[in-house]
Parts: structure tokens; sequence; C-alpha cells
């Protein structure tokens, strides 16, 4: 359980800073479409998706 | 904790800021336009020579083809013998400018976002250079550290004084759309970049005439073969076929709030116009709507206008004199347009 707690905790943090980019990029592309921050950092999103479903997995089944 | 982690977005952001935007990259040399004149007086260089490389020997250089009308006749009455120059205006066998100043109270208060420009007022400030040309040398681009590429950039003023240009403005921060498809850039008659685009492009030709292509309009082979001198993808254009203010505008939200901003406008060959509207001064001036930036051109009567890049980039020199009021100090911008005497 203490390491299922460690791993929620990781990946809660990577939930925060990913979300937190996801956020910050549409901002960016919002005011300038051109500098196309959504392109360079278009892995981040995915990071936060997946991160949030084995978050929500191991809160669910654990 | 959270801290910690909002620190780390910070730096992944700024990291990425850093190394794709601001890192001097994929840098190009390229030919101050005597050199490319220079070049083709010579013949060193075929016009439509390709080669792969990124020296700028090796570029694609477009049909340089002149109007027949010798433009120094055609506007005899608008040029002088001597140099004549004062603050406001400047004459010479080549070139003939002329500022003005307009501020006009618009009774609109810029109400679109989050309400943020409401605190600039109705006020509009906006500073218009009228001009006449002998050749259509007189009427330059440059990019930053004479280089094309991304991550370079330089004062519009140390850009004027390396070309000795009596006139100049800031361009279209063509390093600045960082897209696959990010259009066709020619200057000086070289074509550094030539990919697709979703946004308009103005070309303006070596015989004097402008065209605002459409983004399935436009070709580099027509542009090659039709004599294409400038391009600049920005946009929008603000006329119409007939010349009337257009009310839509083919560009995203953030752009159609009222701005500082710049735009060049096109009555004919040899005879155009540069606009540098202030903005974000409260009480001073707002910004430009397009469509009210559209309307000034229509009023001006010119037949053809294209925004280039605003905000903080916008900025003309005249004579190391800054003319218009930017809201913050000069910033450094990746090109310009220069208005200079004639190459001999």
């Amino acid at each position: 359980m203490k390491r299922i707690g460690f791993i929620k905790k990781c990946f809660a943090n990577i939930c925060v800073i990913a979300g937190a980019v996801t956020i910050a990029v549409q901002i960016l592309d919002w005011y300038n479409p051109y500098m196309n921050f959504s392109g360079y950092l278009w892995p981040v999103p995915w990071v936060f998706l997946v991160c949030s479903l084995v978050l929500a997995g191991l809160e669910i089944f654990s | 904790m959270l801290f910690l982690d909002a620190l780390l977005a910070a730096s992944l952001l700024a990291s990425v800021w850093g190394f794709f935007y601001l890192r001097p990259q994929s840098g190009v040399s390229a030919p101050v336009l005597s050199e490319t004149i220079q070049a083709l007086d010579e013949k060193t260089a075929p016009i439509l020579d390709r080669n792969s490389g990124a020296d700028s020997s090796s570029l694609i250089r477009t049909r340089v083809s002149l109007d027949p009308q010798d433009w120094h006749e055609k506007f005899a009455d608008h040029f002088t013998d001597q140099i004549v120059s004062t603050d406001t205006s400047y004459t010479s066998p080549d070139l003939a400018i002329q500022i003005s100043r307009h501020s006009y109270d618009t009774s609109r208060l810029d109400q679109t976002g989050d309400g943020s420009h409401k605190r600039y007022g109705t006020s509009v400030a906006y500073v218009l250079a009228d001009i006449y040309v002998g050749d259509i040398t007189c009427l330059q681009t440059a990019f930053a550290q004479n280089t094309y590429g991304v991550g370079y950039s330089e004062m519009l003023s140390d850009m004027a004084g390396r070309l000795g240009a009596v006139l100049a403005v800031n361009g279209d921060s063509y390093s600045n759309n960082r897209h696959r498809d990010n259009g066709t850039i020619i200057r000086n008659g070289i074509i550094y970049r030539s990919k697709k685009t979703d946004v308009e492009t103005c070309v303006l030709n070596w015989d004097g005439t402008m065209h605002i292509y459409q983004p399935d309009e436009i070709k580099a082979s027509q542009l090659i073969r039709g004599g294409a001198y400038q391009s600049w993808v920005f946009g929008p254009s603000l006329l119409d076929a007939s010349g009337k203010a257009k009310t839509s505008f083919r560009t995203w939200d953030y752009i159609r709030q009222s701005h500082p901003r710049t735009a060049i406008g096109y009555y004919g060959p040899g005879h155009y116009c540069l606009l540098v509207a202030n903005g974000r001064q409260t009480g001073y001036s707002r910004g430009l709507f397009l469509e009210e930036m559209a309307q000034i051109f229509e009023d001006l009567g010119c037949s053809a206008a294209y925004s280039l890049d605003g905000g903080h980039c916008s900025f003309m020199t005249m004579e190391g004199q800054t003319v218009n009021h930017p809201y913050r100090p000069e910033h450094q911008v990746s090109d310009g347009i220069f208005i200079t005497e004639a190459l001999k």
C-alpha cells in the first residue's frame, strides 16, 4: 500500500505539471497561434491524460 | 510540493522557449539588395538557379521584371533635384516621403477579451508615411543581423542605420510563425521559404505592383515567373478588390482586438504608404481595430493594404528619429521594411 501511495503521489504531481503546462500552452497559442507552442509540446497533454488514467485506476482499484 | 510542481512546469516552458524560439538556428546569410543587384548585373548566378544547402548563393531568385514606365517622370512633381529633409518630410531625386500624424476619438471602447483594454479609452493616434519612389530598389527589406532564420533579432533603428535607410518600419516577424506550413518568404527577390499557409500573403513585385494572395492561390513557381520582389506572411488584408474596407478578416481573435499596428498600403506602382498606429496608452491611443485601420486605407484611396506585425513590434524610424509613439522602448525585431535612396 505504501508503494501504491508513493506511485499515486508521483502521478498526481506529474498531472499537476502537465496540466499546468497544457493550460499555459493553450493561453499562449490563443494570443499568437503562429508560435505553435502546442506543436512543440504535443506530448504533454498525452502525459497528462495517461497519468490521469493511471491515477484514476489506482484510486478505483487499489 | 505544489510550488515545486509549478516551478517544474515553468522550467519546462522556459526550456522550450529558449531552445526552440530564442536560440539562433537554421540561419541563412541574407545578401543585402545591393549584392543581389550586383550579382544580377554581373550575371554571376542565373535567376532561376536552384541548389540545396543553406548558402545564400544557392537560394532561388525571382525573375526581375521591371515596370516599363519611368517612375522618375511619373512622380517628377514629388521629387526634388537635391535632398531636402525636414522633421516630417524627405525629398530627393529618387524619393518623396511625407509624414503625417493623425488622432481622433472613436467613441468606442475595446470590450473584447476580458475587458482589459477598456482602460486605454477611445482615442486613437497613428502616423502615416506617404511614399513615392523613383525605383523599386528604394523599397527594401532586411533581416535582423542580415540572417534569415529563427532566433535572430535586432533593433530596427540599428538595421536602418546599417542600410542607410531614410525611413523604416517593422516587418511581419516572419520567424515567429513556427508552424510547418508557414508560408512563402521572398525578400529582395530571393526566396527563403516556400511552404503552404493558411493566411493571406502580400506580394510586392519587381514592377511595383502589389497583390495579396489567398492561401489557396499562392504558388512559388508562379511567384518566381511573375517577378515577386517581396512577400510578407502576416495579414490580414484590409481592403477588398474594389478598395473598400473589409468588415471580416482572415485572422485570429486576439488580432481582432485593438492593438498598436503596422501596415503597408498600395496606391499604384511606385506609390505606397506605411502606417504605424500607437496603442496601449491610456487617454492617448488605445490602438486600432482592424476595421478602423481598413477604413483609414479606404479613405486614403489605396487599392490594397496589408497588416504587418503589431503590438510591441510596431515601430517607425526616420533618419534616426523615432516617428511613432511606442508604448514601450524600442523592441528587437526579426525583419523590417526600409525606404532608401535608389541603388546606383
